[in-house]
């Protein structure tokens, strides 16, 4: 425990008694290493320790949140008068008496790894991009260990904890040539145990990084205008992240600010796509044993052949549409009061072919490696950027193009996904939104929109 | 342990016992955030936090570390790991640590003022600018977001060798989101305003204009696929001079990441763009009286007329790079050393808003990007997806939606055939009226 149980009851009675119906801890301990390599040699090592409580009232759907470093029953009593006094609409609650602390953990046990270990990891990094070519300029390699411990404890009887250990590994490479610079990225996130970096492929994180700024550096301009485009796998599945996930996000559908709300049960998207939010998968960068309201995680079919089956709620979402919490409240930290957002994310695998796919396409774009994007959840226009892309013309991949972001809007483009690939890869990703940056997956079998906006030079 | 000043106390004391030196950044904060929802509020948010780092300077070896717990034993700890980074990372140059001395007071930074201002006002204001919307016009069919927030700092620096200087700002923001419907579906429009003033913020205006351009946007279309004439209004300006604001910076020249290395004293912008950096202007966001190494900096000139004059330095990367030091040093209790801009100031030109808009029969008026992940960094390729406003012979014809802009920042900055005379009051660190380019990519229909 971070708090002991009998300070987390005074400021939760504190609370209830100012005429909350609902009040909530949040705690969260933090430690985190940061190793970088730059230069080729050790240029970063920081090492930081994250300590604080959010407190929650909530009266009906109106949400007082405040937090704190002070951890002291005075400094969390008084947060908790504090934001009982603020509350403008008072309700009469209760407080079920907590339950025993339940201790949850990650998948694997938590251990801190070596630092001499990491290191090597680095330079073998560094090494591994340069000699991809010569024209690799600079490297900056990076390991980062995140191990969060998190305690909710709420008036609903609620006491439990978790620990979530993070590894997360990635490498820019920046490549030169006559005067023109480019860079490639690669990474890796995911949930374990400080043995488990022994699982990195470090060397081919780093040459994937140099390979890929070297393509990018010698790629002509991709077309302007509308086109099929055929969205690769993995990080590919950010197109559903930004087009239609987040749009179903509580947060937006509770305001009516979103193009998805009022359809459950309607037809959203081409019949052969299923999409499915997923925090129990094993190990992956958004999975959670419990969510950051102390909920337990879930499986949750958001789009089923088409039909939209559920949203993703939170608690004060569920308060506000009335719809069933889907173990979906996360936040960055306790700085954040948390929300509905998503998990590991993708689409489920189909039934063509690559090859299929391709020979569709007259005059398009081949997308193999995606960037971030964003969404406009009122307007449900959504953009991402294309690292690599290829022109491709007559069902052939003609040559790599560069400087690609597409545009679409999200119910538009779920109508245009025409066919489904039948390899499913995740990827992992960092998702910002109301509640901070959080970890998340992303993914996707190989799929075919058969018109985008791509943006690129006339 | 109560207070960041003795948590830094004990931090120097534990440090000299150690025979180490350290310099500490402290950073306390205190925000309020309000946001509303159907004319209720939806939340009340208030904090105050602090974090404490050291850098630990032995020779060339350095090392980090930070806490949010001001307990002795975590920041014994804080130490502890910090020296032991500090065996690992040698840097090619040693830092060194500024010794104590006068700063010079800074005091438009902070308004007393808004401390005072009451919770009940600040839910007021909320509520004030989302009914303003609400109000403006019944087809403003819903408010996204309507949101007030406020924040004080108070940023405190103290080294071994006899540095010790702080000092706090404070503003306050507000922000909404307009939302309304035509046949193809939604459409919307934001604004920002930022003050030092609570009085002064102009929530409800802000909220009007939102509403009224939201309005503005009902029956926007898609403009065809081709190159047109561009004008990027103030606001927007304002994002394309802080993208490129790191590429000054000595140290991503220093590591071979800005596309700016070797071009100090070479003409490759427009004659008509000339930028500066001013750590003391008064209506920056990012004024201070010192750096994050505790030097007093001062403006800069870093284009003139399109030739790059200077190159933005810390202590360490001027003597290395034998460059002028101008007191650009930044970093967190969190982060390395490193260089950043403060406020970039664009200089004006003569020409209003509307006269740019008239450059060509048909000109796109450029008012808000929607993201930016299409920005490549290191190369300063874009493909950005934007909305804006066509204009023909300088008159608003219709909205524009659903398209993006393509090209090299390098090369639009170079392509500037006038600048406006029309910089507000800056929502960030970036002072900038709006900037007419000419034959520039927009990918739309086909």
């Amino acid at each position: 425990m971070i708090v002991n149980d009998s300070i987390l009851n005074k400021v939760i009675e504190q609370a209830i008694a100012a005429g909350a119906d609902f009040a909530e801890v949040y705690l969260e301990d933090t430690q985190t290493r940061q190793f970088s390599y730059l230069n080729s040699r050790p240029d970063k090592a920081v090492s930081g320790h994250t300590l604080g409580a959010g407190i929650r009232v909530l009266s009906g759907t109106e949400q007082i949140y405040t937090y704190t470093n002070d951890l002291s029953e005075e400094g969390l009593l008084r947060a908790a008068a504090q934001a009982g006094a603020a509350l403008k609409v008072r309700s009469k609650g209760k407080f079920a008496a907590p339950l025993k602390l339940e201790s949850l953990s990650g998948p694997t046990p938590v251990r801190v790894s070596a630092a001499d270990k990491q290191w090597s990891n680095l330079k073998l990094m560094d090494e591994a991009a340069r000699s991809v070519s010569s024209l690799i300029t600079q490297v900056n390699a990076a390991l980062n260990e995140n191990r969060k411990h998190v305690q909710v404890f709420n008036s609903e009887g609620v006491n439990r904890e978790e620990r979530r250990n993070y590894l997360n590994a990635f490498a820019f490479a920046y490549a030169e040539d006559q005067g023109n610079k480019e860079s490639g990225y690669e990474r890796t996130a995911f949930l374990g145990s400080g043995d488990d970096w022994d699982k990195v492929n470090f060397r081919e994180i780093a040459e994937t990084a140099a390979a890929q700024s070297l393509r990018i550096l010698k790629a002509e301009w991709a077309p302007a205008g509308e086109m099929p485009v055929l969205i690769d796998s993995a990080f590919g599945g950010v197109i559903f992240h930004e087009a239609c996930g987040h749009g179903l996000e509580t947060t937006s559908v509770a305001r009516d600010a979103s193009v998805f709300a009022g359809k459950l049960n309607e037809k959203v998207a081409h019949e052969s796509v299923t999409a499915i939010d997923d925090g129990t998968l094993v190990n992956e960068n958004g999975s959670l044993e419990m969510d950051d309201e102390g909920e337990t995680t879930q499986r949750t079919v958001l789009i089923e052949k088409g039909i939209l089956k559920s949203y993703i709620v939170d608690r004060l979402g569920a308060r506000k549409t009335g719809f069933k919490i889907t173990g979906s409240g996360r936040r960055q930290d306790y700085r954040f009061a948390p929300t509905s957002r998503m998990r590991n994310t993708f689409i489920a695998p189909g039934n063509s072919t690559f090859e299929e796919m391709l020979k569709d396409i007259d005059y398009g774009l081949y997308a193999k490696n995606l960037g971030g994007g964003s969404v406009v959840p009122g307007t449900g226009s959504y953009n991402f950027a294309v690292n690599e892309a290829f022109l491709v013309r007559n069902g052939k991949i003609e040559k790599q193009v560069k400087g690609a972001s597409l545009i679409g809007t999200g119910i538009e483009t779920l109508g245009r996904i025409v066919k489904v690939g039948q390899e499913l890869k995740l990827a992992p990703g960092t998702c910002g939104s109301v509640s901070g940056m959080i970890p998340v997956t992303v993914g996707q079998p190989p799929l075919l929109v058969s018109k985008l906006t791509v943006g690129g030079k006339v | 342990m109560n207070s960041v000043d003795q948590a830094i106390d004990y931090i120097l004391s534990s440090a000299a016992r150690r025979s180490t030196p350290v310099e500490i950044l402290a950073n306390e904060r205190k925000n309020t955030s309000v946001s509303v929802q159907g004319r209720k509020v939806e939340q009340f948010s208030f904090a105050e936090t602090r974090q404490v780092g050291v850098r630990i300077i032995n020779g060339h070896h350095e090392g980090l570390a930070y806490s949010e717990s001001l307990e002795p034993q975590s920041l014994d700890e804080m130490l502890t790991e910090a020296i032991s980074n500090s065996r690992v990372i040698k840097k090619p140059y040693a830092s060194t640590l500024r010794g104590g001395g006068a700063h010079p007071s800074m005091d438009f930074i902070y308004n007393p003022s808004l401390d005072t201002v009451s919770a009940e006002e600040k839910v007021q204001e909320a509520l004030n600018m989302e009914a303003a919307a609400f109000d403006f016009d019944p087809r403003i069919s819903n408010v996204a977001y309507a949101i007030y927030r406020d924040v004080w700092i108070r940023n405190t620096i103290a080294n071994s060798s006899g540095l010790r200087a702080n000092f706090q700002a404070n503003s306050c923001s507000a922000g909404i989101m307009c939302l309304a419907k035509d046949s193809e579906g939604n459409v919307s429009a934001g604004e920002f305003t930022v003050s030092r003033d609570f009085g002064q913020l102009g929530a409800i205006a802000n909220a009007k204009h939102a509403a009224k351009r939201t309005l503005d946007r009902l029956g926007a279309r898609r403009p065809t696929t081709g190159r047109y004439t561009i004008v990027f209004e103030n606001r927007i300006a304002e994002h394309l001079i802080e993208m490129v604001g790191s590429y000054f910076s000595a140290k991503a020249v220093d590591d071979g990441t800005s596309p700016l290395k070797g071009k100090l004293g070479q003409k490759i912008f427009s004659d008509a763009f000339t930028l500066a950096d001013d750590p003391a202007h008064a209506l920056g966001n990012a004024s201070r009286p010192f750096d994050d190494e505790g030097y007093v900096g001062h403006k800069i000139p870093l284009v003139q007329n399109g030739r790059v004059e200077n190159y933005l330095t810390n202590s360490v990367l001027a003597a290395k790079m034998k460059l002028p030091h101008t007191a650009h040093a930044s970093r967190s209790p969190s982060s390395d050393l490193g260089v950043s801009p403060s406020n970039l100031i664009v200089e004006p030109g003569s020409k209003s808003l509307p006269e740019l808009l008239k450059a060509d029969g048909r000109v796109i008026l450029i008012t808000s990007i929607l993201g930016m992940a299409g920005f490549r960094h290191t190369s300063g390729d874009f493909s950005l997806p934007v909305e804006g406003f066509l204009f023909e012979n300088g008159k608003q014809v219709h909205g524009l939606k659903d398209f993006l802009i393509s090209g090299n920042m390098l090369q639009l900055l170079n392509s500037i055939e006038a600048v406006g005379g029309d910089a507000l009051m800056p929502l960030g660190s970036v002072i900038c009226p709006s900037l007419l380019v000419r034959d520039l990519n927009v990918s739309g229909a086909s």
